[in-house]
C-alpha cells in the first residue's frame, strides 16, 4: 500500500494539488482553475487526484496553502493549515537545497523570499494592487488574440524589444496600443512587456533586498519563457525554474504536513469528502456598526465553519 | 450662545484621557461612535479620492459626532508638514457644506504638549489656575492608567489560556475607566481595573516572540482601519511593543541633567537613516525602530496608510536599518480594503520566519 501526503494550495485563479510519498518524492499532481468557486473545485480536484493515484493509497496527512486554505481546510478536513511563504520556500528548498532567491509570481499576487542556509530570512508580497502578475499577461494575450503559451514563445523571438511603462497594468496597457500603433512588431512589444512585468516586480518586492544566486523561479508565470528570459537579464545570473514550478506551494505544504505528522492519525475526511454537499450562505452581524459579512458553511444542518468577522463573536472553524 | 457640545474623535485610548479631561473641565461631551464602516463611507463619499485614508475617516467620525449633536469639534490636525496637518480647515469647510456648523479646534499628534495647553486656554477660559488642578490630574491619571491596560493587553494576549479572554477583560476596563470622573476615584479604583486584567487566566511561561510596532500613530490606535492587528499578533503568539506611550506624547519629559527622554535618545538613534524631520512621525518611528532593534525585539512591523508621504520615507529608511542591523522588518499598508486574508498571511510568514530564525539562535 502507498503512503501518501496531500498538499492543496487553493490560490486566487488556480488550484494546485501535489502528492508525496514517505521519502517525499512527488507521484502525482494536479493543477487547474480556481473558477471562483473553490469548494466544488477542491472537491473535484480530490476526484481528478485520486483517479490518478493507485487504488490501495493511503493518505496519512493532509496540508492546505493559498489564499483558500481555510475553507480548503474545511473542506477535505486538514492536518495542517500553512501561508504560502513558508510552503514555497520549503518546496524551493526541496529542489536546490542551497536556494538563496525564491520568486513566484501567480494569478494574482507575487512573492520574493530570500534564504540563509535553508531558512527564510526576509520576504516580500506585493501590496494592494495585482500590477505585474499572472492575470495581467493574460488578459494582454487574450487582447491580442494569442495563447499565454504562445506569448511566452513569442517575446522569446524579440531582438529589440520596445519600453512599455511597467508602474501600472492600465498604463502598460495604454503604452502598448500606443507603440502597436507605431507599427512596432508585437514581439518585440510581447519582450518589452515581459520586462515591464520584471522591472514592476524589482522595484515593488525587491527594494533593498540582494537577489543572490541560485535563484529559483516558481508560480503560473514561470511557465513563460518570455518573462525568464527578462529575469535572467535583469539580474545577470542563470533562473532555475523547478519542473513542478506551477505546483510548489501545493508540495510545501504536502512537505510540510509529511514532517509534522508523527504517525498520528489524519483528520482528512477520506476521498468521499468530494461527495459531500457543503452549502454556504452569508449574512450580516447587526450588534456594532460594522456591519461584518459573516460567511457561513454547513454540512446539512451542522455548521462546520463560519468566519469574516472583525471579533470572535462568530468565528468557528 | 448655546452651550458648547465637544467630541473628540474616536481614538481608542486616547479619546477616553481626553473626553475625561473635557467633562472635567465642565464641558458636556459628545462621544461619536466608534470608527465603522458607516465612518468609511462617509468619509469616502465626500472627501477627495487622493486623501489618505486617516483624513477620510476622520471626516467621517466629525460627521457622526455632528449628527450625535456636537457643535464643536477637535480635529485632530494642525500645522504640521503631512496632509493631515492641513486637513483640519478643509474639513471644517466640508463639514459646514454638509449643513454642520461647528466650531473647530485642532490638537495636532506631533505637537501634543503645544496644542495640549493652547486647548485648554480655549476651554478653561476664566478658571484659575486652582482650578485646573483637578482636571490636569485626572487627565495625566487617565493616561496612565490607559497606557498601563494596553501594555498589560499586549502581553496577555499570547499568552492567554481561552481565546478572547483578555479582549473581553481589556473592554471591561476600559468601560471602567470610561466612568471616571475625577482624580480621587481614579486613585480609589485603578486597583480594581488594572485587576480585571490581571485576574486573566495566562500561561507566563509560555514562550513567545516579542516584535515592535512602529508607524503611523492614528493607524496603529484604529482597529478598524488596521484590521485588528494587534489581536492577530497576539492569536499568533507575538507580545506587541507599541513605539510610543500616550502618555509621554501629551506629557512633556521632565528638564535637567536626570532625566531620561527616550524620544531624544531614539532621534539620535535613529539619525543615521533619517536625518531630518520630513513630517508626520517618520523621524520618531525610525528612531524607536532603531532603538528598538538594539537587542529589544525579534523583529519589527511597519504600519503605514497607503500613500502616507512621511511613513514612505520612513519605510525606505528602514531598509537602510534592516541591512545594518538585520533585524527583520514587515512592512502593511493599509486603505480601504476590508478583507484580512493577505495581512494574515504575511504576518505568519513572518511569524513562522522570526521562529526558525529563533531556533537557530538556539533560544
Amino acid at each position: 500500500m502507498l503512503e501518501v501526503f496531500l498538499g492543496i494550495d487553493v490560490g486566487s485563479v488556480t488550484t494546485k494539488i501535489a502528492a508525496v510519498d514517505r521519502e517525499g518524492q512527488l507521484t502525482a499532481s494536479l493543477y487547474r482553475r480556481t473558477e471562483g468557486r473553490p469548494i466544488e473545485v477542491v472537491q473535484e480536484s480530490l476526484r481528478q487526484i485520486q483517479a490518478i493515484l493507485p487504488t490501495d493509497v493511503d493518505v496519512a496527512g493532509v496540508g492546505t496553502t493559498g489564499s483558500g486554505r481555510q475553507l480548503a481546510a474545511v473542506v477535505v478536513g486538514a492536518d495542517l493549515v500553512k501561508n504560502e511563504i513558508t510552503a514555497h520556500a520549503v518546496a524551493a528548498l526541496h529542489f536546490v537545497p542551497d536556494v538563496h532567491t525564491v520568486m513566484d509570481i501567480g494569478g494574482q499576487d507575487s512573492k520574493l523570499i530570500i534564504l540563509e542556509d535553508g531558512i527564510v530570512v526576509d520576504f516580500a508580497m506585493n501590496s494592494v494592487c495585482a500590477a505585474g502578475t499572472g492575470s495581467f499577461l493574460e488578459q494582454q494575450a487574450h487582447r491580442l488574440n494569442i495563447s499565454i503559451e504562445e506569448l511566452g514563445r513569442r517575446a522569446m523571438r524579440s531582438r529589440h524589444p520596445v519600453r512599455i511603462a511597467g508602474r501600472c497594468t492600465v498604463f502598460a496597457e495604454s503604452d502598448m496600443i500606443h507603440k502597436q500603433q507605431m507599427g512596432h512588431p508585437v514581439d518585440d512589444i510581447l519582450y518589452g512587456l515581459c520586462q515591464a512585468l520584471v522591472r514592476n516586480y524589482l522595484n515593488n518586492l525587491a527594494l533593498g533586498k540582494m537577489l543572490r544566486p541560485p535563484v529559483v523561479f516558481q508560480g503560473g508565470v514561470a511557465a513563460n519563457a518570455g518573462v525568464v528570459r527578462a529575469f535572467a537579464e535583469a539580474l545577470e545570473t542563470e533562473v532555475i525554474v523547478p519542473p513542478q514550478h506551477e505546483v510548489m506551494g501545493a508540495l510545501g505544504a504536502a512537505l510540510l504536513v509529511r514532517e509534522r505528522m508523527n504517525g498520528q492519525p489524519t483528520r482528512f475526511r477520506g476521498f468521499g469528502a468530494a461527495e459531500i454537499e457543503y452549502r454556504t450562505s452569508s449574512f450580516e452581524c447587526r450588534a456594532c456598526p460594522n456591519r461584518c459579512e459573516i460567511a457561513e458553511i454547513r454540512v446539512g444542518r451542522e455548521v462546520v465553519a463560519r468566519w469574516g468577522g472583525r471579533c470572535d463573536r462568530w468565528e468557528m472553524a | 450662545m448655546t452651550s458648547l457640545r465637544v467630541a473628540f474623535p474616536p481614538l481608542g485610548s486616547l479619546s477616553l484621557a481626553a473626553e475625561g479631561y473635557l467633562r472635567a473641565l465642565g464641558l458636556e461631551v459628545v462621544s461619536p461612535p466608534p470608527t465603522s464602516r458607516r465612518t468609511l463611507d462617509i468619509g469616502v463619499t465626500h472627501c477627495p479620492e487622493m486623501l489618505c485614508i486617516p483624513c477620510k475617516l476622520l471626516f467621517g467620525n466629525y460627521v457622526e459626532a455632528a449628527e450625535r449633536g456636537a457643535n464643536a469639534i477637535v480635529m485632530l490636525g494642525g500645522a504640521g508638514t503631512c496632509r493631515l496637518g492641513y486637513s483640519a480647515m478643509q474639513q471644517a469647510a466640508r463639514l459646514t457644506s454638509l449643513g454642520y456648523n461647528c466650531r473647530v479646534y485642532t490638537f495636532d499628534l506631533y505637537h501634543a504638549h503645544r496644542d495640549f495647553l493652547h486647548l485648554t486656554r480655549e476651554f478653561a477660559d476664566g478658571r484659575s489656575f486652582r482650578e485646573l488642578i483637578g482636571p490636569i490630574r485626572l487627565l495625566l491619571g487617565l493616561l496612565r492608567l490607559t497606557d498601563e491596560v494596553e501594555t498589560i493587553t499586549l502581553a496577555l494576549r499570547p499568552r492567554e489560556l481561552e481565546r478572547g479572554a483578555t479582549d473581553r477583560a481589556r473592554a471591561e476596563a476600559l468601560a471602567r475607566i470610561a466612568a471616571l470622573r475625577d482624580p480621587r476615584q481614579l486613585q480609589a479604583e485603578q486597583n480594581d481595573v488594572l485587576s480585571l486584567l490581571y485576574a486573566v487566566p495566562h500561561d507566563p511561561k509560555r514562550p513567545v516572540l516579542h516584535l515592535g510596532l512602529v508607524g503611523d500613530v492614528y493607524t496603529i490606535l484604529t482597529p478598524f482601519l488596521n484590521l485588528n492587528l494587534e489581536q492577530e499578533l497576539g492569536r499568533l503568539g507575538v507580545e506587541v511593543r507599541r513605539w510610543f506611550r500616550l502618555t509621554r506624547k501629551i506629557v512633556p519629559p521632565l528638564p535637567g541633567p536626570l532625566r531620561r527622554d527616550r524620544g531624544a535618545q531614539a532621534v539620535r538613534a535613529g539619525s543615521r537613516y533619517l536625518a531630518r524631520d520630513v513630517g508626520g512621525f517618520a523621524r520618531s518611528t525610525v528612531g524607536e525602530a532603531a532603538l528598538m532593534a538594539q537587542g529589544e525585539v525579534d523583529g519589527l512591523i511597519h504600519v503605514a496608510p497607503f500613500n502616507c508621504t512621511p511613513e514612505i520615507v520612513a519605510q525606505s529608511a528602514l531598509v537602510a536599518l534592516q541591512r545594518e542591523r538585520g533585524v527583520p522588518v514587515l512592512n502593511l499598508s493599509f486603505d480601504e480594503q476590508t478583507g484580512r486574508a493577505g495581512m494574515v498571511t504575511r504576518l505568519e510568514a513572518f511569524v513562522d520566519m522570526l521562529w526558525a530564525a529563533r531556533r537557530k539562535r538556539g533560544g
